[in-house]
């Protein structure tokens, strides 16, 4: 939050409890995202099943985050940066949330791919997979340090994602085309390619936000823009 | 602009109030003026009607216009310029006569009105003021026995009725329950259609729920004019983010 605090304290440690909780959700959100990649990449089941289990923790870390901002819109009719703040976070929770839901659609695809043989196109999906939970960290982070230039870089850089789940996909095809055997296989990491990347996105919300939250600029849907910020 | 202020000084005394003060209000918008106790808020809204006039001592520097007319030149007619400027009060101020005869105070001063006409446009303050359907049946009644907030419509009926072009509010609704409040707040919105409202609160919510544009006085100064849904979601400056979040500086 800003550097100097509100004549009513309470104000105060009411929305440090929210920004708290809020990075509880972000780390929880984050961690699913990395657990669920690693599970598919290592082949762990046991880390698979682990992250299914802990959707509902995030689910109900989502509604506490709703109701806490809204007993702030309500009891405190917040302005300005507060008034920012707490309608981010508004958004943000469902951001997080859906990339917790998409960390499950990955887990349980990786559990599926485990039955069979390692992967073709691995190192394709790796770096996609690598891509994504950068931007979701660096959202994460963004979003913990109100660091706008983080989240700008966020933005920057979902070109790139998008760029290699493009390349992974069209890879993918071809191999389903090419070798009857892995059809089924290729098929599902389609799949993993796509959740990937709308993780991704949902990071890439995210990161909007923080900008929207410290500038007090709305970015959102701004790809002239974007492409200028990339020279 | 329909008011102009550029530069603006206000002394009262040698103690000078207004510093600078540089700002315009549109024809026929709502313009909320809003800062700490002492920071020049109600100084300036008197400036507007030469209200301070009434003050020994008082003097002013600087250009305040009303249409492009300068309203303290010295051929100005005070007593013109507050028909054109009416004023509403903190504290609902009723005289102690009836509420046809509140109304029809300021007609009567200085016109000879026939009874007929003079009925017509009381009743259509009263009607613009919301209040007709309130009073319609006891226009002879004290207007001692309405409560604060048909005495605050009555007062604003009696301002409407000599059909100024301006309305000054100084804290409508301070002395009034939240829903004559409400009631007042929505009466505004009717009368934006036809009068230009400036309006000094200390309910930081009341201005952003009824004003077109705000402006941010501190010590005597402006801070920061903008239009109210810009200023109370994006202020550009430090000083109007820690008023409005009520923060230390």
């Amino acid at each position: 939050m800003m550097g100097s605090r509100h004549l009513d304290s309470k104000y105060d440690s009411e929305l440090n409890e929210l920004a708290v909780h809020m990075t509880r959700m972000a780390v929880r959100a984050e961690s699913m995202v990395r657990d669920a990649i690693r599970s598919l990449l290592d082949r762990d089941a046991e880390l698979a099943r682990a992250v299914i289990r802990s959707d509902r923790e995030l689910d109900r870390l989502e509604l506490e985050a709703d109701e806490m901002s809204l007993r702030l819109l309500a009891r405190r009719a917040p302005f300005g940066e507060d008034l920012r703040f707490v309608t981010v976070n508004l958004k943000i929770v469902t951001d997080l949330e859906r990339m917790g839901d998409l960390a499950v659609n990955l887990a349980e695809r990786a559990l599926e791919l485990m039955q069979g043989p390692g992967l073709s196109a691995g190192r394709e999906v790796e770096q996609l997979a690598t891509a994504s939970l950068a931007a979701v960290s660096d959202a994460v982070r963004a979003y913990q340090a109100r660091d706008s230039a983080v989240a700008r870089d966020v933005l920057r850089n979902d070109r790139n994602i998008d760029a290699l789940n493009r390349g992974a996909f069209e890879l993918l095809i071809r191999i389903a085309h090419e070798r009857p055997d892995e059809f089924g296989r290729a098929l599902a990491l389609t799949s993993v390619c796509r959740y990937l990347e709308r993780i991704a996105d949902h990071a890439t919300n995210v990161s909007e936000m923080v900008v929207f939250l410290v500038e007090a600029e709305d970015v959102r849907h701004r790809g002239l823009d974007r492409k200028k910020d990339e020279g | 602009m329909k008011i102009e202020s550029r530069g603006l000084d206000f002394f009262y005394g040698t103690a000078q109030a207004l510093h600078g003060v540089t700002l315009g209000v549109k024809t026929r918008e709502i313009f909320a003026l809003i800062g700490p106790s002492g920071c020049g808020k109600s100084t300036f809204l008197r400036c507007i009607n030469r209200m301070n006039d009434t003050l020994d001592g008082t003097s002013v520097r600087g250009m305040l216009t009303l249409d492009d007319a300068d309203i303290y030149a010295p051929n100005v007619d005070v007593v013109k310029l507050r028909r054109r400027v009416g004023m509403v009060f903190q504290k609902p101020n009723p005289f102690p006569k009836s509420i046809f005869d509140n109304v029809a105070y300021g007609l009567r001063l200085g016109m000879k009105l026939p009874r007929t006409e003079l009925e017509g446009r009381v009743e259509r303050a009263l009607r613009g003021a919301a209040l007709w359907d309130e009073a319609k049946d006891r226009l002879s009644a004290s207007a001692m026995m309405l409560s604060g907030g048909q005495q605050q419509r009555l007062c604003i009926a009696r301002a409407i009725a000599v059909e100024p072009e301006v309305l000054l509010m100084d804290e409508p609704t301070s002395a009034l329950d939240p829903i004559a409040t409400a009631r007042l707040e929505e009466l505004m919105q009717s009368l934006r259609a036809a009068y230009t409202i400036v309006i000094v609160t200390h309910n930081l919510q009341q201005a952003a729920r009824v004003s077109d544009t705000t402006a941010f006085f501190l010590h005597g100064r402006v801070v920061e004019v903008a239009p109210t849904d810009t200023l109370f979601t994006r202020p550009r400056v430090k000083e109007t983010e820690e008023y409005i979040t009520g923060r230390f500086g």
